[in-house]
């Protein structure tokens, strides 16, 4: 059987890092747009 | 100010934040923590649980990562299809923005399939990348639809913008049946089909039932991401038409 573990584990931690990568991305997006709501909400209430 | 007053202007703000709070989702809810799990499950049971293929060895198992993540970009950019079609023929907003965050996320998927296959290839072929038709196919793919991100985001008006990148998602679509046939159609050092063919899956059952599981679990990635991605949708356009409101009424 080959020795090839270290490929195997390499592509599950580029994996893992891709998918968390993109859901931080969503939440550090998502967290901007409510702030921005948040301001323009206080800015219409003024 | 004294310490009373700081005291209460604190509550007021914590209770006003409060409120804020109540009636908005959490910014990682539980679908994302659910297929978390699922992931993490399928991991460890392609890792533990499954045996190793005879002669590739461990670099087998990317096998559970690269094609489920390949399967549910097909099935990303075939909802992009759809609802892209939808979009143009009802005119209905929320086609477009199912459309906008499925490409997103099947972007996402494309990346893993094309990061995770050259590290299989490596060990299996003896080379990170082959310009064999499936490769080149799959990265057409991936450079059609993250022109579709940046096509979204160099439209600032929102009709035209949804009717451009409606157009755009169908015909990167139409590459898939390339794709899925290449390894028929043309000469080429990818795998043939083992499970998604005309006749019986050549796998053994307990590589199948993994394969299967982490499918499943992706899917409620897909799922999940699609999700959070479409609610982001919802905000923005909110946002955007109250700051069109506000700059009418100056």
């Amino acid at each position: 059987m080959a020795q090839t573990a270290g490929y195997f584990h390499a592509a599950y931690i580029v994996a893992g890092v891709l998918y968390v990568l993109y859901t931080a991305s969503l939440v550090v997006r998502r967290r901007r747009v409510l702030e921005r709501l948040d301001e323009l909400q206080r800015g219409a209430e003024r | 100010m004294t310490t009373p007053d700081i005291r209460a202007a604190h509550a007021q703000a914590q209770s006003a934040r409060t409120e804020a709070a109540k009636g908005r989702p959490a910014l990682v809810d539980g679908w994302i923590i659910a297929a978390a799990i699922a992931v993490i499950a399928a991991y460890v049971r392609a890792i533990w649980f499954t045996p190793a293929e005879a002669t590739q060895g461990l670099a087998q198992k990317i096998y559970y990562l690269h094609l489920p993540a390949a399967l549910n970009a097909y099935l990303a950019f075939g909802v992009v299809f759809v609802t892209s079609i939808v979009y143009l023929w009802l005119r209905d907003e929320r086609a477009d923005r199912v459309a906008e965050s499925s490409a997103e996320v099947g972007l996402l998927f494309t990346t893993v399939v094309l990061t995770t296959g050259p590290i299989w290839g490596k060990p299996i072929w003896g080379t990170w990348w082959t310009w064999d038709a499936r490769l080149t196919l799959t990265l057409f793919l991936w450079f059609i639809y993250a022109g579709y991100v940046v096509l979204r985001g160099a439209i600032p008006e929102p009709a035209q913008r949804a009717r451009y990148s409606a157009v755009l998602g169908i015909l990167g679509a139409l590459l898939i049946p390339f794709i899925h046939m290449s390894v028929y159609l043309f000469r080429t050092l990818h795998p043939m089909p083992i499970v998604l063919k005309p006749d019986r899956p050549s796998l053994p059952p307990e590589m199948l039932h993994t394969l299967l599981f982490s499918f499943l679990a992706f899917v409620l990635v897909y799922f999940a991401l699609v999700r959070a991605r479409y609610r982001l949708s919802i905000e923005r356009a909110r946002a955007a038409e109250l700051e069109a409101a506000l700059e009418g009424g100056r």
